[in-house]
């Protein structure tokens, strides 16, 4: 690293190189706790998988560009960055990639958790997602693990479709159907999100509405699907929030098919 | 031009209606100088849009897990899908809440921060 002060395209309020090193010893055991919890959750060593060295890395890249006169806190800034450098590393490491005696299907649920860390990037900063409705307590944390639930149910029924292995096949109809009964604009969003690796961000710019918007949606087709699962059947399609009517009304005009629907009908031929 | 017939008829002229008093007008304040415009910083709070999030607690781990357990369950009570694929989900679930949790040596270094700063 260059022995001179980071500038920032932003503001010339930064840190000297003291001041980021003082930020990375303050830092370091809770880099390294962050290091320790994804290796945990893994069941990898934290040490000799490397996700020690990748934990500090990032922490002395964030320190260098740390820009306190934004008004962040510096670790709401720098944990979601540790915790990616830290999967990353977790997932080059040898305790990852060599065969075990883990079965097939621990090396799936590794492979449906990282992409839930995509998915719901709240989980990095050590947050649980968030339903549309004012729960708390307890009954917010179950509807928020109904949420992961049913975001790697989805991730699952993708896989088990791009699945070359008739062994690792997992039965995908149902979920495609009841994807396939949802309106045309919500098989989309969860086909740009979970099949194509669409941030909501990019979804809602190619819209052009806020990205609350599609936020929201999401939310709520992640509860309207739990209800089809859970009942093993499908429901009268979610209403379209009026945030995304210009879009489906758009959508109908133009006569689109829902991708879900082409391939809950090619699956049957 | 004024065609009268495109006029409709005209109704009859209503009642004048009581006045309120009029309010007192309140005194102008005197207009404050414009000052210059600081930077807008970044928006603060949580990575989640839409609403507060909830703070993942390591005292919460067996409690977090074993709801797991019991979501799923009532998920795929009367799911048909193979219970490979139920496994799969619910061991991911658990894995990515696991991985998001800060141990205690972890949760002292942020309790220590935010006391600092208080």
């Amino acid at each position: 690293m260059a022995d001179e002060q980071v500038t920032s395209e932003e503001s010339k309020e930064v840190l000297s190189i003291d001041e980021a090193n003082e930020l990375v010893e303050e830092h370091r055991g809770w880099a390294e706790s962050i290091a320790r919890s994804v290796a945990r959750g893994w069941n990898l060593d934290w040490q000799s998988d490397g996700l020690d060295g990748a934990a500090m890395e990032a922490l002395i890249f964030c320190s260098r560009r740390f820009n306190p006169s934004l008004g962040i806190p510096f670790r709401g800034y720098a944990r979601r960055r540790i915790h990616e450098a830290s999967t990353e590393a977790a997932r080059q490491s040898k305790g990852w990639i060599k065969p075990t005696s883990a079965s097939q299907y621990d090396r799936l649920a590794k492979e449906v958790s990282v992409e839930l860390f995509d998915l719901f990037p709240e989980l990095r900063s050590g947050s649980l997602p968030m339903s549309l409705d004012e729960e708390s307590g307890d009954q917010a944390m179950r509807v928020s693990i109904r949420q992961l639930l049913v975001g790697a149910t989805l991730v699952t029924t993708r896989q088990g479709l791009a699945s070359s292995s008739p062994d690792e096949l997992l039965d995908t109809k149902k979920v495609i159907s009841f994807l396939a009964h949802l309106e045309v604009i919500h098989q989309i969003i969860f086909w740009r999100i979970y099949w194509d690796g669409d941030s909501m961000r990019t979804i809602a710019s190619d819209w052009e509405m806020d990205e609350l918007n599609v936020i929201r949606e999401h939310k709520a087709l992640l509860d309207h699907l739990q209800r089809a699962i859970q009942k093993d059947k499908a429901f009268e399609p979610l209403k379209v929030r009026p945030g995304l009517k210009r879009v489906a009304l758009d959508m109908k005009r133009d006569k689109t098919i829902g991708p879900f629907t082409k391939l809950f009908s090619e699956q049957r031929t | 031009m004024n065609d009268k017939k495109d006029k409709k008829g005209i109704s009859g002229v209503e009642r004048a209606q009581k006045s309120s008093s009029i309010k007192q007008v309140e005194s102008v304040d005197e207009v404050t100088r414009v000052t210059k415009t600081e930077r807008v910083g970044k928006a603060r709070g949580s990575s989640s849009v839409g609403g507060a999030t909830q703070k993942l607690l390591y005292e919460d781990r067996e409690k977090l897990l074993s709801l797991v357990d019991e979501e799923a369950e009532k998920l795929f009570e009367k799911s048909n899908l193979p219970e490979g694929q139920k496994k799969v989900i619910r061991d991911a679930v658990k894995m990515a809440i696991d991985g998001s949790l800060l141990d205690e040596e972890g949760i002292a270094v942020e309790g220590k921060a935010q006391d600092e700063k208080s």
